[in-house]
């Protein structure tokens, strides 16, 4: 011991490297005792979490069938999120019925980390499936879970099967029981509202007024969507529930251009001409009959979104000579420009994280989608070609869905939110423009 | 008598098939303005209408389209001169009205380009009432990106689309 605090140089060395051994391993130790769970800590190129999800078992031919189509969309949704690895199922050597003495050691071999079983009992017109997590290197089950459904709500069942498992090893919620608002185009000469599944898939129109119709958003409870349209001559905001009914312009003698339901109350921020003939940043309240104008000033001023608070607006104006991003208090006070980077910054929204907002900053004649801390500084680019704009937030902050391209070549894509696993989502004829990602749909 | 009495029915016809065009064409459309582009106006010649309809139809006809720089609403003196000449033919036709509409190019964001549209609209029309224009003859409306003339995706397209133009109803 003495040795080590000696003078001499060689164990001056041989102490601090002691000493520098002793501070890491005081530094793991926390972490080390709070793995109760797996964590995933996901930075770009990391290799993804490797599962085995195997065909939920059936005693009947029908049950079967609905079981392998339940793991498949369990694979398929947790492969959407670009950081697990579901195995092939050509590889499994176990069979799918066993659930005592399985086989760790057998699943650890193909590469596996987690495991997923489970089956799938008919109960007259319901189905009760059963799922089970297991921990290949812990060697035992970490979840088990029953869902009781229609049995043709067998894809809502694996989503919620898939949200449990994204759950459990990464600690968020998992974006399966999610949607998409979006404007397409079934023909030239109109633009209507639709809504798809956060993978593009089951595709519904919402409105069918023959007129143009834009920049959809969801409530926060993601009962309705409000939209701009021109239906009645000058655009001005809409609101319609989900299924396309009830759509009731929400102040209709006013222009506006664009609106964003706070997240915390029923007010709607709104860009438009109201009691003005510029374009300002509005308040508006749930019904439409009164304002509170927030900004106050000849340049544009357009875009509002709100913070995950509600305690603060973004907006973008071009005051200072081009349009820029801008943030203000809910209240209208404290606005200032955090966009210093690039000549053409637009469409800014707040991850539901709170920590970055997302944008679409012009390069070099067209758009790409970056992000930023809210205050401007850390700026990173997350895409490189072709035109990307209009980037929305997944409700757990890990995924952005954005529109690429132009024209009517437009297509909706997602990206991870470091940049990674960027995948198309959506194309339709005409084109596919201005994604929303909704909150969690009960 | 049966000869007599076709040329009554015709006669008939002739005065009230005039009378129907123009009161169905003087009366208001429904549904949304603006959605035809300028020059489109209410038909092709002014073949058949008389009175109000007939004239929107030659001051549509003879109404001509303004152009803005990339990304501005300001006017040049070339729109200028455009917009001198469109209040003269403005002035000969007093029972019309005139909406404004703004249009952008594709290459901007569309948010934006809607407020865009907006102010180039708001600028010409500013212009004609300062030239004399009764502004309660006109009206506004921006399109955004959303009604380009030339869907080409190159300057030429562009420059055409980047522009005021002027519906007579």
């Amino acid at each position: 011991m003495s040795r080590i605090f000696s003078r001499d140089r060689t164990s001056m060395r041989r102490g601090l490297l002691l000493l520098a051994l002793l501070a890491a391993w005081q530094c793991l130790w926390p972490a080390a005792a709070a793995a109760q769970r797996r964590s995933l800590v996901v930075t770009p190129f990391e290799r993804k979490f490797k599962i085995a999800i195997q065909p939920f078992v059936g005693d009947s031919v029908e049950a079967s069938a609905t079981g392998t189509r339940i793991a498949q969309v369990i694979s398929s949704d947790l492969d959407f999120t670009g950081i697990f690895q579901p195995l092939n199922p050509n590889a499994f050597l176990e069979d799918a019925r066993t659930v005592d003495n399985i086989d760790f050691r057998g699943w650890q071999t193909i590469g596996a980390e987690a495991l997923v079983k489970g089956s799938v009992t008919p109960e007259g017109d319901m189905i009760s499936v059963e799922a089970r997590i297991f921990d290949v290197y812990k060697g035992s089950r970490v979840v088990g879970k029953r869902y009781r459904g229609p049995a043709s709500e067998w894809r809502k069942i694996a989503h919620r099967i898939a949200n449990e498992i994204f759950k459990y090893f990464t600690g968020d919620e998992g974006v399966f029981d999610t949607q998409i608002t979006y404007a397409g185009k079934p023909n030239r000469r109109v633009k209507e509202v639709f809504v798809a599944d956060f993978d593009g898939s089951n595709i519904v129109q919402v409105t069918r007024n023959n007129s143009i119709n834009n920049y959809p958003n969801w409530s926060k409870d993601t009962n309705r969507i409000c939209f701009t349209s021109f239906k009645a001559g000058r655009p001005t905001l809409f609101v319609i529930g989900r299924g396309g009914r009830g759509a009731r312009a929400v102040r209709p003698s006013s222009t506006i251009l664009q609106g964003a339901w706070s997240p915390v109350s029923g007010e709607l921020a709104v860009g438009g001409q109201v009691g003005v003939g510029n374009s300002e940043i509005l308040r508006l309240s749930p019904d439409g009959s009164s304002f509170i104008r927030l900004t106050n000033h000849p340049a544009i001023d357009t875009s509002p979104s709100w913070s995950p608070d509600g305690s603060r607006i973004l907006f973008v104006s071009d005051r200072s000579g081009s349009p820029q991003l801008f943030v203000m208090n809910a209240d209208g006070s404290g606005q200032r420009r955090i966009s210093y980077q690039g000549a053409y910054n637009v469409h800014p929204v707040w991850s539901p994280k709170g920590d970055r907002i997302a944008y679409a900053g012009m390069v070099g004649g067209h758009f790409d989608i970056f992000t930023m801390r809210p205050d401007g500084t850390d700026v990173a680019q997350l895409t490189s070609s072709g035109n990307n704009e209009y980037p929305s937030w997944a409700p757990n902050g890990r995924q952005i869905v954005f529109q690429s391209g132009r024209g009517a070549g437009t297509a909706i894509y997602v990206i991870n939110a470091n940049g990674s696993n960027l995948r198309p989502i959506l194309r339709a004829p005409g084109g596919a423009t201005a994604p929303t990602w909704s909150g969690h749909i009960p | 008598m049966k000869t007599r009495g076709a040329y009554g029915w015709l006669l008939l016809m002739a005065v009230l098939i005039p009378l129907v065009a123009i009161g169905g064409a003087g009366c208001k459309k429904k549904g949304p303005k603006g959605i035809e582009t300028g020059g489109g106006g209410m038909g092709g010649t002014s073949e058949g209408l008389t009175g109000r309809a007939a004239q929107i139809q030659e001051a549509q006809n003879r109404l001509q389209t303004i152009y803005f720089e990339y990304d501005a609403f300001d006017l040049s003196s070339s729109a200028q001169e455009t917009l001198r000449q469109d209040a003269k033919i403005i002035e000969q036709y007093p029972d019309v009205k005139i909406q404004v509409q703004g249009h952008c190019d594709e290459r901007g964001s569309e948010e934006y380009n809607l407020a865009l549209g907006d102010k180039r609209a708001r600028s010409a029309r500013d212009y004609l009432v300062n030239l004399g224009v009764s502004p309660d003859r006109l009206t506004t409306i921006s399109f955004g990106e959303e009604r380009p003339v030339d869907p080409g995706h190159d300057d030429a397209a562009w420059a055409k689309n980047r522009r005021g133009e002027f519906v007579a109803e």
